[in-house]
């Protein structure tokens, strides 16, 4: 390879590196939220996990992010391991990936269950929206408010509203 | 109770599939190092199942994965021309080479074992992939100085390649078994051990493992040729597919919802296609040219991902990833012959190394595209089929070109002309001493149209050849024994 091809090579190189660091990964205006706050949001929501013996399938769990923007890949990997022992949690980028298209009424994928979550708001009140998915006819959307104790971030508010954004997809 | 012929017999077939495998003499230990490599990678990339990229979200690694893949560049676009020169000048350079990718395979998969799902698994994971591909370079360089025929380079590049695929097949049998009852890192850590004895094999290739000369001036004129560097550019075509199919399809495929056993059924039907093209290339070789090969591959990837665009589907994803394989591997013997029959002094050390490191230049370049483009699977098999077509229909255009060149015939150009086109060719390289006698040989046709008196054959042309070769050698009044009449 020529000199001016390395040379082109090693720029684009610089390029892609540059482009993968500079990327912001998350939301914008939440920084300080990290992965704890996104697993008090969650668990409530959980389903009670089977009773199984060590090494049999564990419950599947998608996670899509509601406003189209995936969460830091950090709170992702937090939100993996802190449900690791009872659940298979899967983050996927579009509900289309979780959702079995030719079951009845179009369950997720599995027999497991989809939930949708927005990003935690960084101004207290901390909000956030989660709709549950168990098939196109069975939707439940809650708006979580969470605060910061002593004991990490804790769920103090559950509010019942109108499933939206996984209802318009279903 | 087996009689002293029968055990004999048995012995003598064992002996005989162990040189079926292995390769004759110095071969064998290479190939089962090489044997070794390819079943470690398995193990691995079957670990990759229960790793955190198969639970975060497609976007979320997509910058992580094409952060580590241009780091991936770095080693071969810095390391390979300051290193590799010192590499080949110590005596088993490349065989050291070799120890160390497979040591520094054995570290990282150590240090991931309890990382699977942690963000480490990127640095580490694509830390194995640059050791890999270090090794696959260095152990293809080393194969030339391992073949006692130089004759013998396209079938013991075969053999390797088969004998590594079959070692990867047996390899999955036993991981897919050890990741069921033992999970993922207990699959990584057998990974781990595979690697260390890996490293021990490659140390054995020392002993049998001639030294790399340097480029030369002639492997560098030969590197140029237009049969080689085209024969080299149609391979990167097809390598260049291959890093981004499976980049494209291992994002696409879970963004699209596939379970992790779809991507796991791309490698294996990638795998088992370059398998079927260490089989099928022998007997294309003995019925086809180097040229009508490459022609064959490139056409059957291109017509493989059109009918997975067509018909798109797991099936038909599969199936255009079975023909990529084939093709790559019909296209990497093909290219091999191509040196040995037509390049023989870049065979060797450093030209064929810097050959090998084009080809993994161009398969990260395709990967790092594959990653950041972030299209759907049938967009990216739609590219696909468009970039194949293009360098299906470049390389006819070339061979065109190719044939119009070296081709004598009454319908092609005139001796003169394709000396003058040559004479040309080496001016524009800076080759100006040679360019000089070739337009000199040019006029000297013109003036004397009738002086090439000889019957412009092979047997004719070789025979020239052998003499101009003879005097160079042992040239007239140094004491030799050739004479310049013939």
């Amino acid at each position: 390879m020529s000199r001016f091809g390395r040379l082109l090579l090693g720029a684009a190189t610089l390029v892609l590196v540059v482009a993968g660091c500079g990327r912001s990964p998350g939301p914008s205006g939440s920084p300080e939220i990290d992965g704890t706050a996104y697993i008090a949001a969650l668990r409530p929501f959980l389903p009670r996990p089977a009773s199984a013996a060590p090494g049999d399938k564990r419950d599947v769990v998608f996670v899509v992010p509601l406003d189209g923007n995936a969460l830091p890949l950090q709170a992702q990997i937090d939100v993996v391991g802190a449900f690791a022992d009872d659940y298979d949690v899967r983050f996927v980028d579009d509900m289309d990936a979780a959702i079995d298209e030719r079951g009845a009424r179009k369950p997720p994928q599995e027999g497991g269950l989809l939930i949708g979550m927005g990003p935690v708001t960084s101004e207290p009140p901390h909000t956030t929206r989660i709709e549950l998915y168990w098939n196109a006819d069975r939707i439940e959307g809650h708006l979580v408010t969470l605060a910061t104790t002593s004991d990490g971030w804790q769920v103090t508010g559950d509010e019942p509203v109108t499933p939206e954004a996984l209802a318009r997809h279903a | 109770m087996p009689d002293r012929h029968g055990r004999r017999r048995v012995a003598s077939a064992a002996a005989g599939a162990g040189r079926w495998f292995c390769g004759p003499g110095r071969q064998a230990r290479l190939t089962i190092a090489h044997c070794l490599q390819n079943a470690a990678s398995t193990l691995f990339t079957l670990s990759m199942a229960g790793s955190i990229f198969f639970s975060v979200s497609p976007d979320a690694a997509r910058w992580r994965v094409l952060l580590f893949l241009a780091l991936s560049l770095a080693p071969f676009l810095v390391m390979a021309p300051l290193v590799g020169p010192i590499v080949d000048r110590v005596r088993g350079g490349l065989p050291i080479a070799m120890v160390l990718a497979f040591v520094a395979q054995a570290v990282l998969a150590a240090a991931l074992a309890p990382r699977l799902r942690s963000p480490l698994l990127f640095p580490l994971a694509f830390g194995v992939l640059v050791a890999a591909k270090t090794e696959g370079v260095a152990a293809n360089a080393v194969v030339p100085t391992v073949v006692d025929d130089e004759q013998d380079l396209v079938a013991a590049n075969a053999r390797i390649s088969r004998s590594a695929t079959l070692s990867g097949a047996v390899a999955a049998g036993i991981g897919v078994a050890l990741y069921r009852v033992a999970g993922p890192a207990a699959t990584l850590w057998a990974a781990t051990a595979v690697y260390s004895v890996g490293a021990v094999a490659a140390w054995r290739v020392r002993a049998v493992a001639g030294r790399l000369p340097p480029i030369d001036r002639v492997a560098a004129i030969e590197l140029v040729r237009p049969e080689l560097s085209t024969a080299v550019l149609d391979m990167m075509a097809l390598r260049a597919a291959v890093g981004f199919a499976v980049f494209h399809l291992a994002f696409s495929l879970r963004a699209e919802g596939m379970p992790a056993w779809v991507l796991g059924g791309v490698l294996a039907a990638h795998a088992a296609g370059g398998f079927a093209g260490t089989v099928v290339s022998p007997w294309l070789r003995r019925h086809r040219s180097e040229r009508t090969m490459v022609t064959l591959a490139l056409a059957a990837s291109a017509a493989g991902f059109a009918l997975g665009s067509v018909l798109i589907g797991p099936a038909t994803v599969l199936v255009a990833m079975l023909v990529l394989g084939l093709a790559a591997s019909v296209g990497r013997r093909a290219l091999d012959a191509t040196i040995q029959g037509r390049a023989r002094h870049a065979r060797r050390g450093q030209a064929y190394a810097s050959l090998e490191t084009r080809l993994v230049l161009a398969w990260v370049v395709a990967a790092c595209l594959a990653v950041a483009a972030r299209a759907p699977t049938i967009i990216g098999m739609v590219a696909l089929t468009a970039f194949l077509s293009l360098a299906t229909l470049a390389h006819l255009r070339r061979n065109e070109l190719l044939g119009t060149f070296l081709d004598p015939g009454a319908e092609q150009l005139a001796l003169p002309r394709r000396l003058l086109l040559r004479a040309e060719t080496l001016a524009a390289e800076g080759l100006f001493d040679e360019a000089i006698v070739v337009a000199r040989a040019a006029v000297e046709q013109i003036v004397w149209p009738d002086s090439c008196s000889p019957p412009a054959d092979e047997v004719t042309a070789r025979q020239a050849i052998a003499r101009a070769r003879r005097l160079l050698d042992d040239p007239p009044g140094a004491g030799g024994t050739a004479t310049p009449a013939a």
